[in-house]
């Protein structure tokens, strides 16, 4: 259950969210008029071409000055800009339980919440249509997508019963999934990335021209390890649990931890999926500027 | 420093049993909650560090146990006491009080059995001054000042010089001498028998003025005895009557001069070194012969002029001086056997010690931040 507050986005957040927008990489095709590229070329604010004038053509999408220049009929032609459809996938599964040792009520699951909830923001701000597949044990939960406030508390209502259980549903029990996000739209998973099956469902989607991005929420402790004294380490999802002294095994497990997230970063790049990670202990908005901060393309 | 009871000390194992229970703590391990388990490797098993949470309750609780255990030893402190104030005592007769006057602090006591403080009564006296001062000096500690403030002709005194073991700072006071102790044993007095001749009559009437300056008593009257503390004079050659000789035997003294037996002990000799007076025991009583005869003209040992003096040493013994000068007296230092310091238990400092830890444990071990804890 994700706590009210955290999704609630301060002032200043909100402020600093202002700059960023969600922009897909690849130029969608919808109908409708948005604020992002899309294929389809006509009447519209961006400059894309001239071409040569063609019977049927509307009159007063001649250039005229060009005519006056050159004698001969060119007609203007804008880029239409789309709205997109933004979907949020949380890895609600029970590793997002987990918290840090120095804040132990702000769990994953917190933080994951309040990146959907940043994410809501921007694609509100940007007219976009958004929806949100939650993933837990108990399988798929789904608002479909739409637009504007009330949408945003549908999907607030849905995050505020999120509950962290169980581990990666199977595949048969995700199809819905593939349903509802169609190809061209854009997909914001936000999860700790440790799951296989995660992974492959990304790599899926990416190759199966949706357009994703991993949004990795580790802790402080995954990044730092600060245990010295003896430990009884559970994995939430499996039950597994080894017994270790914190100071003893620190050392290989940063290493190996770092090489994981490397080759998993490398692997998801081939993938054609962008990724970032947000840390538990950093502001939320830190990793969207990572993704898509400077005004732009990630 | 030592103990009186030193298996005591073995309690002090009993401080093995915080130190082990506080190291054979199971450390409970906390199950974490960690997702990125699958980077942990722990081929090393955590490593049982002996380590010491709390540390300042375990010492506190260790020490109570010590304290216990040196509690049970009995300790008691055998060093030379702390000086203690000095010492000032006063014989009975002297006016105490004026002597102490105002200065003062130390209290003062009376030179008399249990050495009662001067504020209390003049105690009867029952033991000789020498005798009080011997055993003052043997139960005061080692170093403890002694001034004794005694009058000045000192009587009561015994044949030898006081010796002490300090110095003792000694204080004659004159006081007019009381009326003449009556301490001088009375003379004897010699019964002459009825029919004594008249030569021994004579020389028992000079001695007997010679010892007393009084008039002999008149000869006993037929078959009377003579009184308690006489001394029957039975001259002749006849045997004792039978009153006599149960007199005697009942403790009489009784002066005869027939010839002694070779064995009876001589009491006074002649000038002439042949025994003059022998004693021989008979029941509780004594039969003095004297030997020669108690006629004057017969035996001349008898016309010593100093033999009245003589006589009473042999038969009384040598009066001793009983009285004399203070100063004179004063006790010399010497080298006896210093007294054993009796041990002083300090068991009440250690109950006090161990009550204190015990207190200390108590707030340690409630402290609210471990309360938290547990």
């Amino acid at each position: 259950m994700v706590d009210a507050a955290s999704l609630i986005l301060a002032p200043e957040l909100r402020a600093r969210l202002r700059a960023l927008r969600l922009v897909p990489r690849q130029a969608g095709g919808r109908s409708g008029i948005g604020q992002h590229a899309s294929r389809s070329r006509g009447a519209g604010l961006e400059f894309a071409q001239y071409r040569a004038y063609e019977p049927g053509d509307e009159l007063r999408q001649i250039d005229w000055k060009l005519y006056a220049r050159s004698d001969r009929f060119f007609v203007r032609e804008s880029e239409r800009e789309s709205p997109i459809t933004v979907w949020l996938l949380l890895d609600a599964t029970a590793s997002a339980a987990q918290a840090d040792r120095a804040a132990p009520s702000r769990r994953r699951l917190e933080h994951m919440g309040q990146l959907a909830a940043c994410a809501v923001q921007l694609a509100l701000q940007q007219g976009d249509r958004f929806g949100l597949l939650a993933i837990s044990g108990d399988g798929l939960q789904l608002v479909p997508p739409g637009h504007g406030a009330r949408q945003r508390d549908r999907v607030h209502l849905q995050l505020h019963a999120l509950q962290p259980r169980g581990g990666w549903p199977a595949a048969e029990r995700l199809r819905p999934l593939w349903e509802r996000v169609r190809p061209g739209d854009l997909l914001l998973a936000i999860g700790d990335g440790f799951d296989e099956a995660c992974i492959v469902l990304l790599e899926q989607l990416a190759s199966a021209r949706r357009e994703v991005v991993l949004l990795q929420v580790l802790t402080a402790d995954e990044r730092d390890f600060p245990f010295d004294a003896g430990h009884r380490f559970r994995d939430p999802e499996t039950g597994e649990e080894l017994l270790g002294d914190g100071a003893a095994i620190r050392d290989d497990y940063l290493q190996r931890f770092a090489a994981a997230r490397a080759a998993l970063h490398a692997r998801l790049q081939a993938g054609g999926i962008a990724t970032a990670t947000a840390w538990l202990d950093q502001s939320p908005e830190v990793a969207l500027q990572a993704l898509y901060g400077h005004g732009g393309r990630p | 420093m030592s103990l009186l009871f030193p298996l005591g000390l073995l309690a002090l194992l009993s401080a093995l049993l915080p130190l082990l229970i506080h190291l054979a703590r199971r450390h409970p391990y906390t199950p974490l909650d960690f997702a990125a388990l699958r980077w942990l490797r722990a081929r090393v098993r955590p490593r049982q560090r002996i380590r010491f949470d709390d540390w300042p309750l375990l010492l506190v609780r260790l020490l109570l146990l010590a304290a216990l255990a040196v509690l049970l030893a009995h300790p008691a402190l055998t060093g030379p006491a702390p000086a203690a104030p000095a010492w000032t005592v006063v014989a009975p007769g002297l006016d105490a009080k004026a002597l102490r006057g105002k200065a003062g602090t130390t209290p003062w006591h009376w030179l008399a059995p249990a050495f009662p403080e001067i504020d209390q009564p003049v105690p009867v006296q029952t033991a000789t001054l020498p005798s009080l001062l011997r055993e003052l000096d043997a139960r005061l500690p080692a170093g403890t000042a002694l001034v004794v403030h005694v009058p000045d002709p000192l009587s009561d005194l015994d044949g030898q010089r006081l010796q002490l073991s300090r110095t003792v700072r000694w204080v004659p006071h004159a006081v007019p001498l009381r009326a003449a102790t009556p301490a001088a044993t009375a003379a004897p007095v010699l019964r002459l028998h009825d029919g004594a001749t008249a030569p021994v009559q004579r020389w028992a009437a000079a001695v007997q003025r010679a010892w007393h300056g009084q008039v002999m008593p008149p000869a006993l009257a037929g078959g009377a005895l003579p009184g308690a503390g006489e001394i029957g004079v039975w001259s002749g050659g006849k045997p004792l009557p039978g009153n006599w000789q149960r007199w005697l035997q009942q403790g009489g003294q009784v002066l005869v001069e027939t010839p002694a037996p070779a064995t009876a002990p001589v009491l006074l000799r002649a000038e002439g070194g042949e025994p003059l007076l022998q004693q021989q025991r008979v029941g509780r009583g004594r039969l003095l012969h004297l030997v020669g005869g108690l006629d004057v003209a017969v035996n001349p040992a008898l016309q010593r002029p100093d033999l009245p003096r003589q006589l009473r040493i042999a038969l009384q013994g040598e009066p001793r001086a009983r009285v004399g000068d203070a100063r004179d007296h004063a006790p010399t230092k010497a080298s006896r056997p210093a007294a054993r310091a009796e041990p002083r238990d300090i068991g009440v400092w250690l109950a006090v010690l161990v009550l204190l830890l015990f207190g200390v444990e108590r707030w340690l071990a409630s402290a609210p931040q471990r309360r938290r804890r547990a």
